[in-house]
């Protein structure tokens, strides 16, 4: 059978399956984030299924090579999610082929606990200490100005997140990493298509993560990446997601070095074969080609998704400016350009109204709401734990306020202009009782 | 993940008789850093199944927008006797790119690179520098090259351009040539550039024997930064 016949009727499939029902206020949920898309990706998905090469494939290939050059990066490494992506990162730095730069158990890591968990995990997975800064109110990233007070003779890394989009101060951190010699990961998963001073999030540091998932700028279900320019880093990347493997043979493929069966390992036999020599202590994080040609379809659609993020931030931030009495509104970093994830704000503490009466307002109106993430992660169930070690380098106050008074809401590219106004309106009218 | 693309011969430069300077234009033009090997196959697919035979090449240029590279093949069996029969000026393979851990340094960007090469293993270094001289390092460049004869004396145009005065060192094995030492490359010769060995960087590309008489050497008087190609 001809395979453009079955994608042909998968075209028609679309048109029937998913057009989009009419908008109808307080009745149709506005979520905070969602998978936009077309017959392209439906098309790609089933196209590679027909393939059934079933893992990483050709579709992958075309992923990680356009990718990276979107991302103004020399290598891209897909894995299967944001999370996978910043546990390779911070894996990767403790590398024995780092030789004297790898990080060691008990060395310290800075980063913030505004934020998602997935971001400091890894760092206490590796048998590393997080040590937590604090965070500025209007941009929900890190105090710059208190990074280099948390240095201490273990400190090796700084690992932060663009939140929600909004790039750091990236030339002071980057001034603090080059100083004291420490490596940068840049997680931005809810941070595609940022920029600052005209360059892309990822590029400043040793290595980037992006996050698929479908709440994400572009999605394949479950996936992510990791980029990096340093190649011997894109190598132990690819080493631990691909089992620790110490081979770089493609799936489907031997013998690419030509000396198979001809090298000696560790204390195994001469000739033992390479493909299945270990070089680290490693996972099996790949994705497989369907997922990866969902994000090739997605991709073609990502500068279009980002300038439609950054009209709705603008569209809501001239909404809500005249209620800055009550809420802190964000602000992007100076010299940056954030592709928003979403739109955060503070509840600022007053006597009229609460966090969660507004919340419980917006979401009974069917605007849905998030807080930001773990809000303080040190105060989470698992962080109580006695066992995880972290260190406070100083006062957690913002962090407290934002896990107190945030939320955000949706920028995604559903959100049209009739949504939009729509969700200024329930603000409107939740701002006209109050007063 | 490895790209796969078509790729056109644009030209072929004759070393002998069993030597070929390939010069080819990829379709999917992605970065690789230079010292990369690729895998070069002679059966054109469309549709993506099991890698088919083929022969790995070291890339002989460093990344350009063009999209272009250069593969030094010698005739050495089947395989490459059919390359150098059915590959002509105009005509296709396919090329899968790029792999290998034989990289220029990242983060070093000062500590002299000493190349040791023998024979078709100066195709990597041949991409080292270009890939040196575009980021204006290349007075960091020390190489050390044997080859059998005139004919086979491979890129002289960029080494002679590209390394600094006295920093070229080329050893001719069967015949005495002007400007070149008649002899294989020694130990002696290594030691008396007076390099700082564990700050130096060695790359070794030949034969096995070659690769690991100098490996042994260098690791003997301590040098912490060697890498090695060999086939």
């Amino acid at each position: 059978m001809d395979r453009s016949k079955i994608l042909e009727l998968v075209k028609l499939y679309y048109a029937e399956q998913f057009a989009q029902a009419e908008f109808e206020p307080g009745k149709t949920a506005i979520p905070f984030a969602g998978r936009i898309f077309d017959e392209e990706e439906l098309v790609n998905l089933v196209d590679a299924s027909l393939d059934f090469w079933l893992t990483t494939g050709r579709y992958a290939e075309d992923f990680e090579a356009k990718f990276a050059e979107e991302m103004q990066q020399k290598s891209c490494m897909l894995v299967n999610s944001g999370s996978s992506a910043n546990l390779l990162a911070v894996s990767a730095l403790t590398s024995p082929l780092l030789k004297g730069n790898r990080l060691k158990k008990g060395d310290e890591v800075i980063t913030v606990a505004a934020g998602f968990p997935t971001t400091v995990n890894p760092i206490v997975q590796n048998g590393l200490i997080p040590v937590f800064v604090d965070v500025e109110l209007n941009t929900f990233n890190v105090k710059v100005s208190e990074i280099e007070g948390a240095i201490s003779d273990k400190t090796k890394a700084i690992v932060l997140a663009h939140t929600l989009g909004n790039p750091y101060n990236l030339d002071a951190v980057k001034a603090i990493t080059d100083k004291y010699g420490l490596y940068l990961i840049e997680d931005c998963c809810d941070a595609v298509g940022s920029t600052y001073n005209g360059k892309m999030v990822g590029t400043f540091g040793d290595i980037a993560t992006t996050s698929f998932y479908p709440a994400h700028h572009i999605t394949m279900g479950e996936g992510g990446s990791v980029l990096t320019s340093n190649p011997l880093l894109k190598r132990i990347i690819t080493s631990l997601r691909d089992w620790g493997r110490d081979c770089y043979c493609d799936p489907g493929c031997d013998n690419t070095c030509g000396r198979r069966f001809k090298g000696k390992y560790g204390d195994l036999p001469l000739g033992y074969d390479h493909k299945y020599v270990y070089s680290h202590v490693g996972y099996n994080l790949k994705v497989t080609d369907m997922q990866a040609a969902i994000g090739l379809a997605q991709l073609k659609k990502l500068p279009r998704f980002i300038e439609m993020r950054k009209e709705n931030f603008k569209k809501l931030y001239t909404g809500l400016k005249k209620y800055e009495e009550y809420l802190i509104l964000p602000d992007a970093t100076p010299n940056s350009d954030p592709s928003w994830f979403g739109f955060p704000f503070n509840v600022r503490e007053n006597t009229k109204f609460t966090r969660k009466d507004l919340a419980e307002y917006l979401e009974a109106n069917k605007i849905l709401t998030r807080q930001l993430f773990a809000g303080n992660l040190t105060k989470q169930p698992a962080y109580m734990d006695k066992e995880i070690n972290f260190r406070i380098a100083s006062s957690l106050e913002n962090t407290d306020y934002i896990m107190r008074n945030t939320i955000f809401i949706g920028v995604y590219p559903g959100i049209d202009d009739v949504r939009m106004d729509y969700i200024i309106s329930v603000f409107d009218k939740f701002f006209n009782n109050i007063r | 993940m490895s790209t796969i693309s078509k790729a056109t011969v644009l030209s072929i430069k004759e070393y002998g008789s069993d030597i070929r300077e390939y010069l080819l234009k990829l379709d999917k033009n992605y970065y690789f850093e230079a010292g990369s090997f690729l895998l070069l196959t002679l059966d054109v697919r469309d549709s993506y199944s099991r890698w088919p035979e083929s022969r790995n090449f070291s890339i002989a240029s460093a990344y350009n927008k063009e999209g272009t590279i250069k593969l030094i093949i010698r005739r050495v069996g089947e395989y490459t006797g059919r390359i150098f029969n059915e590959l002509l000026v105009g005509s296709k393979c396919v090329v899968k790119y790029s792999f290998g851990d034989f990289l220029l340094p990242f983060i070093d960007k000062k500590s002299p690179i000493c190349c040791i090469a023998g024979g078709t293993g100066i195709a990597p270094i041949l991409s080292f520098c270009e890939q040196l001289k575009s980021e204006t390092q290349s007075e960091r460049l020390h190489i050390f090259y044997s080859f059998k004869n005139e004919e086979e004396l491979l890129g002289l145009k960029i080494l002679e351009k590209t390394v600094s005065n006295g920093f070229l060192h080329l050893f001719c094995t069967r015949k005495s040539m002007e400007g070149t030492i008649n002899r294989r490359i020694a130990w002696n010769d290594i030691q008396d550039e007076i390099l700082d060995c564990s700050s130096s960087h060695y790359y070794i590309c030949g034969g096995e024997d070659f690769t690991s008489y100098f490996k042994d050497n260098l690791i003997n008087v301590g040098a912490e930064n060697i890498y090695t190609d060999e086939w």
